[in-house]
């Protein structure tokens, strides 16, 4: 067991901290012993005052715009209104789904999102328009046949069964599944070449109750227990 | 503890996180003026990659905002706060363990001696505020003293602290024992101490 009074190992496990030396699980330890031992605290903020300051000798690079517009989109989601998604927001809000909107501005703008050209947000309700799943997809997403999955709402199922996605397309043509949806609050479908081809003409995505593993017969087996059209935001 | 930068009446940018803490966007939209061009420098440096530093720097000031308020004044300059929020947020993502895994270019880091920050006049000069050009200046004496150092363990500093090499990674790199390294890097940190304590006590 390291003694972390040990002025000298203090020092030492500081500067190391500070140069970024400790990394994953050890970096996490010294963060936790840091709230602790305030001889530590103060020992790596002797090294920050050591090392940080060369940080300025370093060339300054302009960061592109689009990095200021989005940490903007994040924080003032209000402000989101001016940049072009106002239509979106009101068919939203006017359901009463305000909140389920803020959380969905909040989602996309945390989902991993490079060179994104837009995103598409779908909220499906259930048959009393209560919010259930937000699904969200940027076009670089979509590109990779990945769909990202926010769980708002777990209802009760029946033992034995799963949930299954699909997107719905009207006018008479099949539903194509887009997998299972596990029980975790966020997650990634992948999807198939076929669901990623036939995304841009979504209408909307349904979620159906089926046997534990999904539809076998490649149709919802049933009806959808939650649905939500799927609206593009340019952000 | 050495609190410097810290109580002059020049401390724009920790007048603008405190105005944030409260709140104001303005501030918080001239803090990031001031300082994102620094800050993606670094985060570009230790990520190698303009999309991943992006993203690193967009964290870093969605953080910045939300915490703004545990930005304690009397402990430290408001530059060493915003860099450690970046930096951690740049050592996460280049943790091992990342589903993307991290092949670092080596090769480039091998390229880059760093001369320029030991040579380097700091071009910040311009920057928002005298708090910065401060900061630039203890900078000149940080680089006063690496640049005093032997080869071996200032090439072992600079490629951790802004490339975020870890041990492992450096020996890799430098083709030197694990043990040897970690050595370089140990004695080259206990020198930078002890120089910076001789240029300046308060250090």
């Amino acid at each position: 067991m390291m003694r972390y009074e040990n002025e000298q190992l203090q020092d030492r496990l500081a500067a190391e901290f500070v140069l970024g030396n400790l990394r994953g699980a050890a970096r996490s330890r010294l963060v936790m012993l840091m709230r602790r031992h305030s001889g530590l605290r103060c020992k790596v903020a002797q090294w920050e005052e050591r090392l940080f300051p060369l940080v300025m000798r370093a060339p300054q690079v302009k960061a592109p715009p689009r990095v200021w517009r989005t940490i903007h989109a994040r924080i003032w989601p209000d402000a989101v209104e001016s940049l072009g998604v106002r239509a979106w927001w009101r068919r939203l809000a006017t359901g009463g789904l305000a909140a389920v909107a803020l959380a969905a501005i909040a989602y996309i703008a945390v989902a991993p999102r490079r060179e994104t050209a837009f995103t598409m947000v779908a909220v499906l309700s259930d048959t009393h328009a209560r919010p259930g799943i937000l699904v969200s997809w940027t076009s670089r997403q979509a590109a990779n046949r990945q769909l990202g999955m926010r769980i708002l709402a777990h209802p009760s199922m029946p033992p034995d069964t799963s949930w299954q996605a699909w997107l719905l397309r009207g006018q008479g043509a099949a539903p194509i599944s887009l997998g299972i949806v596990t029980t975790e609050e966020t997650q990634v479908l992948e999807i198939s070449p076929a669901a990623a081809d036939a995304l841009q003409g979504a209408v909307s995505i349904g979620v159906s109750v089926e046997a534990m593993g999904g539809s076998v017969t490649g149709r919802p087996g049933g009806p959808y227990v939650l649905e939500g059209p799927g609206l593009r935001v340019d952000l | 503890m050495p609190i410097v930068g810290a109580g002059g009446a020049s401390d724009l940018l920790a007048d603008l996180i405190v105005a944030s803490a409260r709140g104001d966007q303005r501030a918080f939209q001239r803090l990031y003026r001031a300082t994102s061009n620094t800050l993606f420098g670094l985060a570009l440096r230790m990520l190698k990659r303009r999309e991943w530093a992006e993203e690193v720097l967009q964290e870093s000031f969605v953080s910045v905002w939300r915490h703004a308020a545990r930005y304690d004044q009397t402990k430290g300059a408001a530059m060493t706060w915003l860099i450690r929020i970046v930096r951690n947020q740049a050592l996460d993502w280049i943790h091992p363990s990342r589903p993307d895994g991290f092949e670092r270019s080596y090769a480039r880091a091998a390229d880059l001696l760093d001369d320029d920050l030991l040579n380097a006049v700091g071009d910040l000069i311009a920057a928002d505020g005298a708090e910065m050009v401060d900061y630039a200046r203890r900078a000149d004496s940080i680089a006063a003293c690496l640049a005093a150092l032997d080869g071996r363990q200032r090439q072992s500093l600079v490629l951790v602290f802004f490339h975020g090499l870890s041990h492992g990674d450096l020996a890799r790199h430098l083709q030197q024992p694990l043990g040897t390294v970690k050595a370089w890097v140990r004695r080259g940190l206990v020198r930078l101490a002890e120089c910076l304590a001789a240029s300046n006590p308060r250090m």
